[in-house]
């Protein structure tokens, strides 16, 4: 059984100037230890569609959609309020980590208060689970280290500070939004072996949004791919890299000279980023798409069961 | 951290001098301290006698370079009054008033954070409007009328407190209410501001995300943020709250420094007068340097910044 499943997720702003329809209708599901991967154009709706698991979308913000989570179904609308009440035990870090740390405490005061206000723990017990989970995310004298101020870290160690923070509630779903957009490489790479260790380790759920296919195809256990607020096809990471179905996909991989970077060639895919200003009534990708057909043009592909996968397209290929 | 004290002190005693430089002269040149002194049917020669017996008969360069002379030598003058130590009877009023101001202070702090945080945490909503209307209204309105307001309700009207006298605790409720209640309007307002200012941090969203009780995520991540900007409001708006006092401690007949500051200017008591700018411009100085540190106390990068310089 699936540890959360999200089903027809809608998110949309209203606004004077007109509403933006960010995500229209996203069905996802993810497995207790399994890392999702969720890549997509920018604009395409991966941050709106976890934001709103984790309640973060703003008072504009007008969603709709059911989450289940280890057997419980709740409205979006809900959703922090079951987390809030425990029944929802979900984490989130940021692609910023040193803007995510409150700047005039120690990164040590910040990891133990979880232990200590969260989860009701003696300030001892919490100051030594707080050493200890520094140094389960790799950090170095962690003894040392919990009396450093964020601006005293490296953003690699910030971050491993945010993920250690995440841990501390003990999550079963981790979302991770482009936790290593901003780090090099060399530290991209330690960090996404850290999350993968912390999966077989404990247990834990993640989602990782990325920008770069060739990072998630490597690291995700299953990889979704979303175009304008919708989700175009999911399928195990081999099954992506090695036989995509929607045309999109393809796109993507194609898109990559020798497989990196990334998105930043996106431009190769012919066609402008929709823009999300309607109600979409057809495939989002059609007028993009090399091989669209009538029906892409009046109807909504619905995302069928496809093999392992999913996909949602008129005319794969 | 030594040039740091340095400076202020410095700075201190600049302002100070153009501070008596000022006072010496408006008083002098205003009014005539000896009139003032004797009762109006004073015989000329009294008069006369009794400004050479205070020096008062020379030039006012002359006069002011003596007083400034013993200044130097710890001698603030002698009150024209009672002809005592103008310094030992200023410093036998100054508790009452540091127990006014800082009961108001408490008072303003107290009820501004709340208030501020309350209307931030609501913003835009009935509560956030109630508050801010009311914010303004005990702002602007003059602090004498809040003053005999109160008088009128609680000492005239009901008859619950003393309307003026001291110093006791019955005594210092109303004008501590008065101090504490036009400084909670600016401080609600400031407090506010930069509430919503920290509430827009990435990091208060990150933090809201942890399991963490709401008074905590308050008292250990939004106040902390709001109370360096809070520091400098208070540093500057001490000097608009001793004023403040003098106002104050005169409609409620509170002893302590500001009311006596009233009658030594009514009376061209001039080394009282001075004494008590003296202390009051050397108070703020000190102020100022508390508020740079307790600002390093607050602020880690700060800290490092100040050490590696
Ligand atoms: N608070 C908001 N108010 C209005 N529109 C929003 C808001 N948040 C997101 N959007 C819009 O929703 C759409 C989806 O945004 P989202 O941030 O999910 O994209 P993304 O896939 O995460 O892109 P990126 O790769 O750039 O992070 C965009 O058109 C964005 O402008
Ligand atoms: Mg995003």
């Amino acid at each position: 059984m699936s540890l959360m499943s999200i089903d027809n997720l809608r998110v949309r702003f209203p606004s004077a100037a007109g509403t933006v329809f960010a995500v229209n209708g996203v069905s996802l599901s993810i497995e207790p230890g399994e890392i999702l991967g969720i890549v997509g154009e920018s604009g395409s709706g991966k941050s709106v569609t976890c934001q709103s698991l984790m309640g973060l979308l703003g008072p504009r913000a007008r969603a709709s959609g059911r989450v289940t989570y280890d057997g419980r179904s709740v409205e979006i609308g809900e959703i922090v309020a079951l987390r809030r009440a425990g029944g929802f035990p979900a984490a989130m870090i940021f692609q910023d980590a040193v803007a995510g740390l409150n700047p005039i405490r120690t990164v040590g005061s910040q990891i133990a208060e979880v232990f200590r206000y969260g989860r009701g723990l003696s300030p001892a017990e919490a100051g030594r689970r707080t050493v200890a989970g520094l140094a389960a995310v790799g950090i170095r004298d962690p003894e040392q280290r919990v009396k450093a101020y964020p601006h005293q870290l490296s953003g690699g160690m910030n971050q491993r500070v945010t993920i250690a923070m995440a841990l501390a509630a003990e999550p079963r779903l981790l979302i991770a939004d482009e936790p290593t957009t901003a780090l090099d490489v060399t530290v991209q790479a330690q960090i996404c072996a850290l999350l993968r260790r912390l999966v077989d380790e404990t247990g834990v759920s993640v989602i990782f949004i990325s920008h770069d296919l060739d990072l998630v195809t490597e690291f995700c256990d299953r990889v979704a791919v979303m175009y304008a607020g919708a989700v175009a096809e999911v399928g195990t990471s081999r099954q992506l890299k090695e036989a995509p179905r929607h045309p999109y996909t393809r796109a993507l991989f194609a898109a990559i000279p020798g497989h990196r970077p990334a998105f930043s060639t996106l431009e190769e895919i012919p066609g402008e980023i929709a823009i999300q200003g309607a109600e979409p009534t057809a495939c989002g990708f059609a007028p993009r798409c090399a091989r669209v057909t009538d029906l892409c043009r009046r109807e909504i592909p619905p995302l069928m069961a496809e093999g392992a996968g999913r996909l949602a397209c008129f005319n794969p290929h | 951290m030594a040039r740091t004290v340095a400076v202020a002190i410095i700075r201190m005693l600049v302002t100070v001098f153009l501070a008596v430089a000022f006072v010496f002269i408006i008083l002098r040149v205003s009014g005539d301290p000896i009139r003032a002194l004797l009762p109006l049917d004073a015989p000329e020669d009294l008069i006369e006698a009794t400004r050479v017996e205070w020096g008062l008969d020379q030039p006012l360069h002359v006069q002011f370079a003596a007083y400034v002379g013993h200044l130097m030598h710890g001698d603030f003058g002698r009150s024209l009054n009672d002809s005592r130590s103008a310094l030992a009877i200023v410093l036998e009023k100054v508790p009452a008033t540091l127990l006014l101001m800082g009961t108001g202070l408490v008072v303003s702090l107290l009820l501004g954070t709340t208030l501020g945080v309350l209307a931030a945490s609501h913003r835009g909503t009935l509560i956030d409007r109630l508050i801010m209307t009311n914010a303004v209204l005990v702002h602007s309105v003059p602090s004498f009328l809040l003053g005999i307001v109160l008088i009128l309700l609680f000492a005239v009207g009901l008859g619950l407190l003393p309307s003026g006298g001291g110093p006791s605790l019955a005594h210092l409720i109303l004008p501590a209410s008065v101090i504490g209640l036009s400084h909670a309007g600016v401080v609600a307002r400031f407090v506010r501001s930069s509430t919503l200012e920290v509430l827009a941090q990435p990091y208060i969203k990150v933090a809201s995300l942890k399991p963490l009780p709401r008074w905590y995520m308050i008292a250990a991540h939004v106040l902390p943020g709001t109370a360096l900007p809070l520091l400098t409001l208070i540093g500057f708006s001490l000097g608009a709250m001793i004023g403040g006092a003098a106002i104050v401690e005169s409609i409620f007949a509170w002893p302590g420094v500001g009311r006596f500051l009233v009658s030594a200017v009514a009376r061209r008591d001039v080394a009282v007068v001075q004494t008590i700018v003296i202390l009051v411009a050397i108070m703020m100085a000190f102020a100022n340097l508390l508020t740079d540190f307790l600002y390093l106390l607050f602020d880690p990068r700060l800290r490092e910044e100040r050490r590696s310089a």
